[in-house]
């Protein structure tokens, strides 16, 4: 095979990993070289599982979501089947986009440059004046759309990939499993997207906000304006039950946190609640406890979590529950969507205490994203002195300890590694040494 | 035009004079009396696009940018920008609101409404020059000493992909 790579960096060069010797660092050219991105997009974004959506945005038959994998535009939609497929949202004919609207619903997708017509499976089903222009016939199965390789769903989470070769999905998710059943298990009804989403652009390379997401160590720092002021809120208002917004993690070891290397690049941070009574969840006590049981109910409600599931999501569940989704646009660009997901069922006290706390601190126009976006373009700009060459992510490594602790073990999964608390920077080590594999193919 | 009063036009007046007020105060930086512009009860509102073409309307099931059901949530957001301490507040971009096309909707004794075009030019060291842009949709209120306040505002922000961190000094 020829060597795809584009870029004459030695990669095994850009991750000094000697931890050991106590020392992982980055070399930071590798958030903003134009040569290195390329290969991420082709080595990463179209090699891994990608997440594109969630099963409650294509509930009925027809119902499509047009998104991207990488830089490619692809089409998820509910077959008429029942299943979830996935095609290159691209005419077979001349390449024009098929849908019209970001969601939809479409029992066949029309071209509208030149009118051909396909199954939501991808299959031709109309050329447009097809006698006049092939009057000796034509084979319309050769040109059916392309569908996407792979498209597999867990718990209602649907990720896809642009290679055939990938490992089932639950294999890539591997110890992410627990976690996500924690979004999961919030409901027997399952969990919904909430109408409406907030899209937006950072300019900054898309491994920083994966680094941000899973951040402890920033928390007290970039968000301590945050915690005061809802601290004068909770005050000035008197507030009690779920209208409380919860803010014990700020303020460092007030609470216990914890973080894990999952491995394959996934991440998880962990922080007990100061105020689990504050979480919209909490209503659902008597109904889940005797389901999930006490030790996982401690997970699922007695402790906000983020979770990075390498290389393109977070679910993040913290004062209220987001589906947070990057999308590399450029080395120093970045776009980001983000879904508020509930579970369904929930009463409506919770539903809009839920999408207060997210308004809150999850959006662009909130009291933290905004400072987590500046601060992450303030370092995009920094790192381009590149007579300063490293950045260290060594904090941590002398606590660091190798597969489980004893919180972990209730949920009988066997992590990378374990380290406390959740603002130590060894978590990193797995993200880097994932990034180091997936850019090592030759292929 | 022979149908138009005399208390028409006062009245078209000082609603655009209260729409320029607010967005002078905004420019300036004057927060405090921005906020005495809002009655205590004052909704602010600005929807997420639930899809190319529509808006949420219900806060407390849909997806909202900013959503305040008192003034208090205007007060906060004021109070954060004074700590100081915010990453993107601190330094704050520069900012020029236009508004125009004030448009007045209905008018009684004690509520008046109307909308208008908006966009907000800013600038700051690190993002450089971005314009923005949307439309107002008010509601004032008459109190009982004659003061014109907002009572209600719906901003409808044109874009579903936002290059900038969004605050209430640069909508």
């Amino acid at each position: 095979m020829p060597d795809m790579r584009r870029s004459t960096l030695d990669y095994s060069s850009m991750v000094d990993d000697r931890t050991a010797d106590g020392n992982f660092s980055i070399n930071r050219s590798i958030y903003d070289d134009p040569g290195i991105f390329e290969d991420e997009i082709s080595l990463i974004f179209e090699k891994t599982w990608i997440y594109v959506a969630h099963e409650s945005q294509i509930p009925k038959q027809g119902d499509y979501l047009w998104t991207e994998i990488g830089r490619q535009p692809v089409i998820i939609n509910r077959l008429d089947n029942g299943e979830i497929g996935g095609l290159i949202n691209a005419c077979s004919h001349r390449g024009a986009l098929l849908t019209p609207t970001r969601q939809g619903n479409a029992r066949v997708f029309v071209c509208r440059y030149h009118g051909w017509t396909f199954k939501s499976d991808g299959d031709c089903i109309r050329i447009k004046d097809e006698e006049i222009g092939y009057p000796n016939g034509v084979d319309k199965s050769c040109f059916s759309l392309t569908r996407l390789p792979r498209v597999e769903n867990y718990r209602g989470f649907i990720f896809a990939s642009l290679n055939a070769e990938v490992p089932p999905l639950s294999e890539h998710l591997d110890n992410t499993k627990p976690f996500i059943d924690m979004m999961a298990d919030q409901s027997p009804d399952g969990l919904e997207v909430l109408p409406g989403s907030s899209t937006y652009i950072v300019e900054c390379n898309w491994k920083l906000q994966i680094e941000n997401g899973v951040d402890g160590y920033h928390v007290g720092v970039v968000h301590r304006n945050f915690a005061q002021t809802v601290r004068r809120r909770n005050e000035l208002n008197n507030a009690s039950g779920m209208k409380l917004t919860e803010n014990a993690r700020f303020d460092s070891g007030n609470v216990e946190t914890g973080c894990y290397d999952l491995g394959r690049g996934h991440n998880v941070i962990w922080s007990d609640r100061g105020a689990p009574e504050a979480a919209p969840l909490y209503e659902a006590r008597d109904k889940l406890l005797p389901t999930v049981g006490e030790e996982k109910w401690n997970w699922m409600v007695g402790r906000g979590r983020n979770l990075l599931i390498y290389p393109n999501v977070f679910l993040m569940d913290q004062s209220s529950t987001q589906i947070r989704i990057i999308r590399p646009l450029g080395p120093s660009r970045t776009e980001i969507q983000v879904f508020c997901i509930a579970p369904k069922g929930e009463s409506s006290e919770a539903r809009r205490a839920r999408l207060d706390k997210f308004r809150d601190f999850f959006l662009t126009s909130g009291l933290a994203t905004p400072d987590d976006s500046v601060a992450l373009e303030d370092t995009q700009t920094g790192v381009g002195g590149k007579l300063a060459k490293w950045s260290p992510f060594d904090r941590g490594i002398a606590s660091a300890g190798v597969g489980a602790d004893k919180d972990i073990r209730e949920l009988k999964i066997e992590p990378k590694g374990h380290n406390k608390p959740w603002d130590m920077e060894t978590i990193y080590i797995g993200q880097y040494r994932r990034w180091a594999e997936l850019m090592a193919a030759d292929k | 035009m022979s149908n138009v009063t005399n208390a028409d036009l006062c009245l078209q007046h000082e609603v655009e004079q209260l729409i320029y007020r607010e967005a002078y105060l905004l420019d300036m930086r004057r927060f405090d009396e921005w906020l005495n512009l809002y009655s205590e009860d004052a909704e602010y509102l600005i929807p997420a696009w639930i899809n190319e073409t529509t808006l949420a309307t219900d806060p407390t099931k849909e997806l909202f940018l900013i959503y305040f059901h008192n003034k208090t949530g205007l007060d906060d957001r004021v109070y954060r920008i004074n700590t100081r301490d915010s990453y993107a507040s601190t330094p704050m971009p520069r900012s020029t609101h236009v508004v125009g096309n004030v448009l007045l909707i209905a008018a009684s004794e004690t509520t008046i409404e109307a909308s208008c075009s908006w966009t907000v030019h800013q600038y700051g060291d690190r993002k450089g020059a971005r314009i923005h842009g949307g439309r107002y949709d008010y509601t004032f209120s008459r109190h009982e000493n004659g003061d014109l306040k907002i009572a209600r505002k719906h901003i409808t922000f044109l874009n579903d992909r936002v290059d900038i961190p969004i605050d209430i000094y640069n909508v």
